[in-house]
């Protein structure tokens, strides 16, 4: 007894707008909304398809089941309005659109015609014709301001790669021949990839129509539906293999150039057109997630995608995939040793095929059908014949290749006035001859004129020949050498302060390469205007260990912190690494606290001198590449010697206690978990693919570090209690946000602990901290906060503000509603 | 305990009602007239406070999505009140039918088989138009009205029911598209006095199917066979010529038959199989006069057994051959999740509804259909009576 089959009629629905009734033809037995709330798809919604289709049906049915997504979006709509946060300027990058197409003319012209409806129009649309057999998408591409290139060689990815080499832009656009995009498909990109971070954008596909069972199925059975939230993946924090699925498939995705340069282009083995089948953009995404990158799905970024209209074709598709998920999963297991790609063989075997066999078993007909479990089934089967068929294949072809990162573009030569004041590079440095060799040869390519700079290098104890090498490089510019016994940080940069002779002293760590032009962004910097400081950028060097992604995440997210543009710079974002001070302020303010030997003399300094009015700048154009050390041991190290200055720094300085780890030792004793291994074992966790297990261990092991560090300091109770009191007495600023359009954006002050008080219509409705406590917080950590603490309660107050704009509007309009 | 009802229109929350100081209040929660949903508050709770923070979510969506433009052109409709020997509750019905908000309607009613004159008394009174139906039985009443009716839409309502003033407006809103056939409203209770009311609403679901509007799609194949859960008679509106076009009403069926209900959930079913669309609307409020006394409920739920499965038997007699399993299995489905169910959960201490009333129902169900026959019989006799009359 099988269910007659009534198509599904696709429309999107733009809900900030009156509804209208809608034309539904007769052959349609239901109508899918898909919502939009100020152009992001908040989610769909099927209802009983009657012609017209009455505005109050369709609003009913949406609000009763997207009440909650439209609150979110709301919030967050109100939120970012209210701090400022979606007013800032967001550059548009340059954006190239590469579609891929092989002998569909039809669906590629109207893929081609949205494309062209873009708005902002992308530099450029790239059709890449894949080994074509006609001339008819040429014909077609003719008459169209698109660039046509053919590739000869079969395969999606090769196809990709070739569109790649044809772009110019510093982003690249992907979509598929069978796909219309939304004409505000990249109008927000600019802000998507304002975090440096993000190596790639992914979105929302939604079906373009459901006219056929197979495309019924194809949707019923998840179709491309990755919800409807916003979902960042941090390749710093977790494992590609399990996480890659949540984000998109090929349809819609955008990509950096330089991300695709840093990880190499697509696998030429894999995706569709090949052996394998599919999974190309799989790996590129988990490649990406690997290097440590941040992989967004936004919402907001629509593509609607026209499913296979005959079974067969989607019984087809599914085999490919099946086939290519288990053939990359066998590479990744077996020939790169990857043990965590498991799991989606084990996804497979275990989780998906075992519950479409259920839903067979229990009929659910219109979810599943045997042949489509059966074409799965044989594609995972056949993945590792794939594999091998697939590589044998590409064999004799060469895989295109991509130019290569290109080298940090040399600054242009001097501009640098007669009259810059002289320069002292105060670099202090303890036992690491070779990279100070490497910092001083780097100074004398500085763009800044030698005769008014000079070095001081303060050697903190001397254990090897770092005197030697500094005092006998023939270089440029005068260096000084003080060479002290094991002072401490504070003091040896207090020492070359003193050493120093020029009006500006610059601090640049020993493990830095700065840019040619750095001293002279610097130097410019203090140009003008009242006295400051100058914070540069670092960007950081690190290895692919998994600590070192967790490196380079901490220090890149530091810095796009700093360089938001609706930002305070804060006292704890003094870092001396890469900096420079006018030197009669550092002498006026006293120069560093020599009692911090080890860590945190700058963010020390960075309270006395915020509490003195003196502005801090970020300045991003000041470059130096840090190269940081990536073993967990030594971090280990560093831990223990930072919560010890946390806890110098909050006697010192209790205005800023709640800002530090600190807090989080001093509060109710919580009990933390004993970690069950050491450094060791954390890295053989790391050689086997743990990353879970990995995570797990090492922030114990870090938290262990604190704690043990913190001991060192307040070793009895009466000590930790004593220092608890003196924090909690320092109340947190209150930072008003107000959520009813009306009001300033805040301005977060640079120091002292920052509560965030929700108002509506004047009136506190919530406080809540703007992240977690003892750490460093932004907007989208803020926002965080609020959604999971104050929701309820700012809900019912817009709700009260809303009732009461309706009451003003008077009876008249109850009465219509009821009269009609 | 008896509960206090009243009103909370959310748009002006100065009128709220005050919270008693004792007893129990039971406030619907309106937006803008269209009832969101219903709180309990017991002492001094807020209601509106209630409100808030059990339908925030609903609410806040309500508030910020824009509302469409109503501009339906209001058709003609003709209130009909079929009653029978209760000129007291009548009246009731009539007054509030005379304070109706709508620009063409009138007022008609349906004396079935009456014994004496105070029903004609009472309906001239209140200025309705005024038809006898000699067959007893509340399906040919209603078929009665249907040939006299001079709207293009039909509107029944029972007369120990009580229709808002917005009722036909929010009716004709819900005929916007010429798709749908029939119209079916929420029913709230218009008093909760007793221990019988209580339970019928609370514990049993009384007459309300909720408070979301929705469409029953006339597209798709009118299956599972739930006609229950689309409307209730004593709120239900039909297109004239639809229902004419279909026969009206099985006058086998309902009260004053042996099959004592189930003419109102026929209706319907026969307007999803003819290819119409059923609208389900929250705004089309009345409110209803449950059965005071325990054995009144009894009584009305053993009819609601009987009418049940009488219209089910009569929905099986209809169906094309393919289509018998299903309802069979639908009366199976019946008989196993909504009685079997109730009454293993009552042993095991968890149903609510005393044993007696579950009984009840369940002894109308295997009766249905012989009950249904013998209905008919009697209506095809009756028929050719009059005719012969």
């Amino acid at each position: 007894m099988s269910r007659p089959f009534s198509p599904t009629k696709v429309v999107r629905v733009d809900l900030e707008l009156p509804l209208r009734p809608l034309e539904i033809e007769e052959r349609y037995a239901s109508a899918l909304l898909v919502v939009a709330w100020h152009g992001r798809v908040v989610g769909q919604v099927s209802v009983p398809a009657v012609s017209p289709l009455p505005a109050d049906v369709q609003r009913a049915a949406i609000v009763r089941r997207l009440a909650d997504a439209i609150w979110r979006a709301e919030l967050e709509r109100a939120f970012h309005a209210a701090v400022g946060a979606n007013v800032r300027s967001r550059d548009q990058p340059s954006v190239s659109v590469v579609v891929c197409t092989r002998d569909r003319p039809d669906d590629l012209e109207r893929c081609l015609r949205s494309l062209l409806l873009l708005e902002p129009a992308p530099v450029e649309i790239v059709v890449v014709d894949s080994a074509p057999t006609s001339d008819t998408t040429r014909a077609l591409c003719a008459d169209l301001p698109v660039r046509y290139t053919v590739e000869p060689i079969a395969g999606l990815s090769r196809a990709r790669n070739r569109g790649i080499l044809a772009t110019t832009g510093d982003v690249i656009a992907f979509t598929d021949d069978d796909c219309v995009v939304d004409p505000a498909w990249l109008a927000g990109i600019g802000a998507r990839l304002a975090d440096p971070r993000v190596g790639l954008v992914t979105g929302v596909v939604v079906p373009l129509e459901l006219e056929t069972p197979a495309q019924q199925l194809f949707e019923a059975r998840g179709g491309f539906g990755r919800g409807y939230a916003r979902i960042v993946l941090d390749g710093a924090q977790i494992g590609p293999m399990t996480s890659v699925g949540r984000i998109g498939a090929g349809a819609n995705f955008v990509v950096r150039r330089s991300a695709i340069e840093r990880v190499g282009a697509f696998a030429e083995w894999l995706g569709s057109g090949t052996p394998a089948g599919a999974a190309e953009e799989y790996d590129l995404f988990c490649r990406l997630l690997a290097a440590g990158d941040r992989l967004v799905f936004d919402p907001e970024q629509i593509v609607w995608h026209r499913h296979r209209r005959d079974t067969g074709a989607l019984q087809r598709t599914l085999f490919a995939y099946a086939r290519g998920s288990t053939a990359y999963a066998t590479q990744r297991v077996l020939l790169d040793g990857d043990l965590g790609a498991a799991r989606i063989l084990q996804w497979w075997w275990l989780r998906h095929l075992p519950r479409e066999l259920v839903r067979i078993a229990a009929r659910d007909r219109g979810r599943s059908e045997l042949r489509l479990l059966l074409a799965e089934a044989l594609g995972t089967l056949s993945g590792p014949f794939g594999l091998w068929t697939s590589r044998r294949s590409r064999r004799d072809v060469r895989q295109l290749d991509l130019p290569k990162p290109g080298s940090p573009v040399a600054a242009a030569r001097p501009t640098v006035a007669r009259e810059a004041g002289s320069v002292s590079v105060v670099v202090p440095t303890r036992d690491r001859a070779a990279s100070l060799e490497r910092l001083l040869r780097e100074l004398a390519l500085q763009s800044y004129p030698p005769e008014r700079l000079e070095a001081v290098v303060v050697l903190d104890g001397t254990g090897d020949d770092s005197a030697a090498v500094a005092s006998s490089l023939d270089v440029p510019y005068r260096v000084t050498v003080r060479a002290l016994d094991r002072v401490g940080v504070g003091a040896a940069r207090n020492a070359g302060t003193a050493a120093a002779t020029g009006d500006i002293v610059v601090f640049l760590d020993d493990d830095v390469v700065p840019r040619p032009d750095c001293v002279e962004r610097h130097a410019a910097a203090h140009r003008r205007g009242s006295p400051c400081v100058a914070l540069g950028y670092a960007p950081p060097v690190v290895d692919g260990s998994w600590w070192g992604l967790a490196l380079r995440a901490w220090w890149e997210d530091h810095f796009t912190r700093k360089a938001d543009p609706g930002r305070t710079v804060r006292w704890s974002d003094v870092i001396t690494l890469n900096s420079s001070f006018r030197r009669s302020l550092l002498l006026e303010h006293g120069g560093f606290d020599e009692q911090f030997a080890r860590r945190h003399e700058d963010w020390e300094l960075g309270v006395r001198l915020v509490e003195a009015g003196v502005r801090l700048r970020y300045v991003g154009d000041a470059v130096v590449a840090h190269e940081l050390d990536c073993s967990f041991e030594a971090a280990l190290g560093r831990q223990r010697q930072e919560a010890r200055a946390d806890v110098l720094l909050a006697r010192r300085h209790p205005v800023v206690g709640r800002e530090l780890p600190l807090v989080t030792v001093l509060g109710a004793g919580r009990e933390t978990p004993r970690p069950n291994g050491d450094a060791a074992t954390a890295a053989e966790l790391e050689r086997r693919g743990r990353r879970g297990a990995w995570r797990r261990l090492t922030r114990a092991l870090l938290r262990e570090a604190y704690l043990a560090g913190v001991r060192d300091e307040l070793p009895t109770a009466e000590a930790v209690e004593e220092l608890a009191t003196i924090v909690a007495a320092v109340p947190p600023v209150a930072l008003a946000v107000s959520l009813d359009g009306g009001g300033r954006p805040p301005r977060v002050p640079p120091i002292g602990t920052v509560e965030l008080a929700l108002e509506i219509d004047g009136e506190v409705v919530a406080r809540v901290p703007p992240g977690p406590p003892g750490f460093p917080w932004d907007w989208d950590t803020a926002l965080a906060q609020v959604e999971r603490e104050a929701s309820d309660e700012l809900r019912a107050a817009m709700i009260r503000r809303l009732l009461a704009s309706r009451a003003e509007a008077g009876p008249a309009e109850v009465e219509a509603t009821h009269a009609s | 305990m008896r509960r206090e009802l009243t009103d909370l229109e959310l748009t002006s929350p100065a009128r709220a009602p005050t919270p008693a100081a004792a007893g129990v209040l039971r406030t619907t929660v309106r937006l803008q007239g269209t009832p969101i949903g219903v709180v309990e508050t017991v002492g001094a709770e807020s209601p509106l406070a209630r409100a808030l923070a059990r339908y925030g979510r609903r609410l806040y969506a309500e508030l910020v999505v824009p509302h469409p433009d109503h501009t339906v052109t209001p058709p003609t409709i003709t209130a009909v009140v079929c009653t029978r020997d209760r000129p007291d509750t009548l009246e009731g019905c009539l007054d509030a039918l005379a304070r109706l908000r709508y620009p063409a309607f009138d007022v008609l009613v349906v004396d079935n088989d009456p014994s004496d004159d105070r029903t004609r008394a009472v309906a001239l009174r209140a200025g309705a138009r005024y038809v006898r139906e000699p067959c007893p039985g509340l399906d040919r009443a209603r078929n009665r009205a249907l040939a006299e009716a001079s709207g293009s839409v039909v509107a029944y309502v029972d007369d120990d029911a009580r229709p808002e003033a917005g009722w036909l407006a929010a009716i004709a809103r819900g005929l916007a598209s010429p798709e749908v056939g029939a119209v079916a409203g929420l029913v709230l209770p218009a008093e909760l006095e007793t221990d019988a009311q209580l339970l019928f609403e609370d514990v049993y679901g009384g007459m309300g199917k909720g408070f979301d509007l929705r469409l029953v799609s006339g597209r798709t194949r009118p299956t599972p066979l739930r006609p229950e859960t689309v409307g209730t008679g004593c709120n239900m509106a039909f297109r004239r010529e639809v229902l004419l076009s279909l026969g009206g009403f099985d006058p086998a069926l309902d009260v004053g038959t042996a099959t004592g209900g189930g003419g109102d959930l026929d209706a319907f079913q026969r307007v999803r199989e003819g290819g119409w669309t059923i609208a389900y609307r929250p705004d089309a409020v009345v409110r209803h006069l449950h059965r005071r006394s325990e054995d009144a409920l009894a009584r009305q739920l053993f009819d609601n057994g009987r009418g049940y499965s009488a219209a089910l038997f009569a929905a099986l007699l209809r169906a094309p051959g393919g289509d018998r399993g299903r309802v069979v299995a639908r009366y199976g489905h019946w008989l196993a999740s909504w009685h079997g169910r109730r009454i293993l959960r009552r042993l095991a201490g968890r149903e609510r509804l005393p044993l007696r009333f579950l009984l009840a129902e369940l002894r109308g169900a295997p009766l249905g259909p012989f009950l249904y026959l013998k209905a008919r019989r009697d209506a095809r006799a009756t028929t050719r009576g009059d005719r012969r009359a």
